[in-house]
């Protein structure tokens, strides 16, 4: 084949440009620490590193979802463990009267503190996170046992909230209760047992000395407490149930970072060995190209 | 026949190494104008007459100046030059668009996706609160602004190649006039002597050209024209017969583009003057500007035209069931304007525009009812609308890596066919240079030889005196 002096130079440039654009192109992932830049250096990678992008933020909402319903729970736990500890006291006080007194000092004495007890019991369920009750149900703008005083059993209904309960997302398509209605806690006319009342009837049990009543209402009072703690194992089975979830989690996002993190990641070594071997190839185009070039006829004639 | 013969034998000699030495001049001069085949003389024996019982030759003389040339190799660099000139151009305009689409480098309209469906997650927890409200609000602002963004970017595109084609047909209709202009002068300048190898040469040029922009085919026919004619799905048209010249011309297609500007239609009439009439190309630059304009980057839109209604259907069915309440106790209404939704078009209603209130988070009238809000919250994870979204976006980078490969393989080809076409009608200094020497030395023995001639003369002449 004849070979023109315009042919090398054209076969020069074009193996210039190459050389040019895989410098550019191992310099752009060294600079930008990434193996892929945009999506056609390699549209399956980059399918899979968005997916993985997707997926990690996915995980980030679970656990922030997850902190936020941790601190609803915890208070949710808190308060029950009060109501746990009232109750424990309102037993233990029918218990020392569960036979009956003559002593009017004494059923005074133990009527005030079981109407203590009582008023206790109703403001630890009025208990707020932020300016929602915990114990209302979904209707968490309404006070769920707005009611200070003693009033007639039956009047009234105990419990103003509702039953529902509302979930939510802690891990893709896997859910979560959040709240205890305040009915499976401290029960209302209509579900469980309606502690406040039964509490109402025992101490108006107790004021008339009616050892039956007295009897029977102490019973409730156990009832009672039971369904309490019912509603605490409930809830510190979702607190662990939450902490695995996060465990979990925490795994899945480290193992989406690792993952993304092979693919994207540039190895800098690996980048500088193919820099220097592709920088000696351009070298010895340059100086190829620039002595081939220099040689002409006309330097002999 | 004496003496005076070898004269016109040495003159002949002088005569053609001058018009060699021209050659070699005009062939240097143009060693590196773009389509320029390098030219030789031919040269010949002139007629010989017979002297003294011999045939003796009188001498040389130019047969022909003619160029090296190879028209298989031509025809192959227009094939080539459509391929090239389609394939550049589509990569270039992926690569203007493909930036849009990198959700790899930055936060795009998937980020945007998945930060407004997590804030229904936070919403699902807090269904009252007025902070979480606004969020969702804020999130699905940026959202649509994303949608907004991506669409005009799109749009934009559309348009540049749609207002691309007025000075690409005008480049056109240059092109063709100048080579019925040359066919012209081809004609000629033939008619009176010899090759015009230079016009040649330019028109071979212009035809490259021209076939960049749209595949041509073309005969030379036996008075030295050459008819270029253009075929596609509408029919086959004479784009220059003779010194007759068709030309493009653009009208406007009841159709708009997206963001409402006119669309163009391609139209032709033909050397003949017939037409116009409405081209369909899909080859060279020409074809590539409007195969992006109406498929591939229409493509595309319609692609995010159909997420952004998807995303708002599915969205605001929930939003405005009738078992959707605000934290009013209301009934929901929609939550993105239902009208006729694209990506360009995407807004909130006027519902819960500035009024969080609004955003109907619940399935029962309680403030603390999350129901409609965690099942808002799922349609990503359940519709895929980042799945969606992530495929297209592979599709782009698929589509400007495949675009890569051909025009690198293209350009490769089309090295391999110049270094051909070079190493046939190219110009090498060396050779010439070479020439050169040989052609003055050739020209000294010729002027020597008259020289010669004239001592002999000289001769003659003394023994007369």
């Amino acid at each position: 084949m004849r070979i023109t002096p315009n042919i090398t130079m054209q076969n020069s440039l074009y193996n210039i440009q190459r050389s040019r654009t895989q410098l550019d192109s191992i310099q752009e992932k060294i600079a930008s620490g990434r193996n892929y830049n945009r999506p056609s250096d390699d549209p399956v990678s980059a399918r899979l590193l968005v997916g993985f992008g997707d997926r990690l933020r996915v995980t980030e909402q679970h656990q922030s979802n997850i902190d936020k319903a941790n601190v609803w729970l915890k208070m949710t736990d808190t308060a029950l463990n009060g109501l746990g500890d009232t109750m424990y006291e309102v037993n233990r006080l029918a218990a020392t009267i569960t036979s009956g007194t003559d002593d009017l000092t004494f059923r005074q004495n133990t009527v005030t503190q079981l109407t203590n007890l009582r008023q206790q019991l109703a403001d630890i369920g009025n208990t707020q996170l932020e300016d929602r009750y915990i114990f209302s149900g979904t209707a968490t703008d309404t006070k769920p046992y707005d009611r200070n005083v003693q009033l007639p059993p039956g009047t009234t209904a105990y419990y103003a909230g509702n039953s529902a309960a509302s979930a939510i997302e802690i891990d893709i398509n896997s859910i979560e209760t959040l709240n205890i209605p305040g009915d499976q806690v401290l029960g209302s006319d209509t579900t469980g047992v309606n502690i406040l009342e039964e509490l109402d009837r025992l101490i108006e049990a107790i004021n008339n000395n009616d050892v039956t009543a007295i009897r029977a209402q102490a019973n409730q009072m156990e009832l009672g407490a039971q369904q309490i703690q019912r509603a605490q194992v409930t809830n510190a089975t979702r607190i662990s149930r939450l902490d695995v979830t996060a465990k979990m989690l925490a795994n899945t996002r480290n193992t989406l970072q690792t993952v993304a993190g092979n693919i994207q990641t540039a190895d800098h070594a690996k980048l500088a060995v193919e820099m220097t071997q592709q920088q000696i190839a351009f070298e010895a185009t340059l100086s190829s190209t620039a002595k081939i070039s220099q040689v002409s006829l006309l330097d002999y004639l | 026949m004496g003496i005076s013969a070898a004269f016109e034998i040495g003159k002949s000699g002088l005569k053609l190494f001058q018009v060699a030495a021209e050659v070699t001049s005009e062939n240097i001069a143009n060693v590196n104008t773009p389509g320029y085949s390098r030219q030789r003389v031919v040269s010949q024996t002139a007629p010989p007459t017979t002297h003294n019982g011999f045939p003796l030759g009188t001498g040389v003389r130019v047969q022909v100046v003619e160029r090296y040339y190879d028209s298989l190799l031509q025809k192959q660099l227009v094939n080539a030059g459509t391929t090239s000139g389609y394939d550049s151009h589509k990569l270039g305009v992926l690569q203007q668009i493909e930036p849009v689409f990198n959700e790899i480098a930055q936060d795009g309209l998937g980020a945007a996706m998945n930060d407004f469906y997590s804030s229904w997650q936070d919403l699902s927890i807090n269904p009252s609160g007025t902070a979480e409200r606004q969020s969702v609000l804020a999130k699905a602002q940026i959202m649509v602004d994303q949608f907004h963004y991506v669409s005009r970017s799109i749009s934009d595109a559309i348009t540049i190649q749609n207002e691309s084609l007025t000075p690409l047909v005008g480049d056109i209709n240059k092109t063709l006039s100048d080579i019925a202009q040359l066919n012209g002068y081809i004609k000629n300048t033939e008619l009176v002597s010899g090759n015009a190898n230079e016009m040649r040469d330019q028109r071979d040029y212009l035809i490259r050209q021209l076939a960049e922009k749209m595949q041509v085919s073309f005969v030379e026919n036996d008075d030295g024209t050459t008819d270029i004619s253009y075929t596609d799905g509408s029919g086959t048209y004479a784009l220059v017969t003779g010194t007759q010249a068709g030309s493009l011309s653009l009208a406007a297609n009841a159709v708009a583009l997206p963001d409402g500007s006119t669309r163009y239609d391609v139209q032709l009439t033909d050397a003949s003057g017939t037409g116009p009439t409405t081209l369909a190309p899909t080859t060279g630059k020409l074809g590539a500007t409007i195969v992006m304009r109406d498929t591939v980057l229409q493509g595309y839109l319609d692609d995010v035209d159909a997420l952004a209604d998807r995303v708002v259907t599915d969205l605001n069915a929930l939003h405005s069931s009738v078992t959707s309440f605000d934290l009013n106790g209301d009934p929901g209404a929609d939550f993105f304007d239902p009208a006729g939704v694209t990506a360009a078009t995407i807004s909130l209603d006027a519902n819960v525009l500035g009024q969080p209130e609004h955003i109907a988070a619940a399935q029962a009238a309680f403030a603390g009812d999350n129901q409609n809000a965690l099942a808002i919250a799922r349609l990503n994870s359940v519709n895929g609308y980042s799945l969606t979204y992530d495929a297209l976006m592979a599709q782009v980078g698929l589509d400007v890596q495949s675009a890569q490969t051909v025009v690198k393989q293209g350009e490769a080809f089309m090295k391999q066919l110049t270094t051909l076409r070079d190493s046939q009608s190219g110009v090498s200094l060396d050779e010439e240079l070479a020439n050169l020497i040989q052609y003055q030395r050739s020209y000294q023995a010729s002027a020597k030889l008259i020289t010669t001639a004239t001592e002999m003369m000289d001769v003659v002449l003394a023994m007369v005196r």
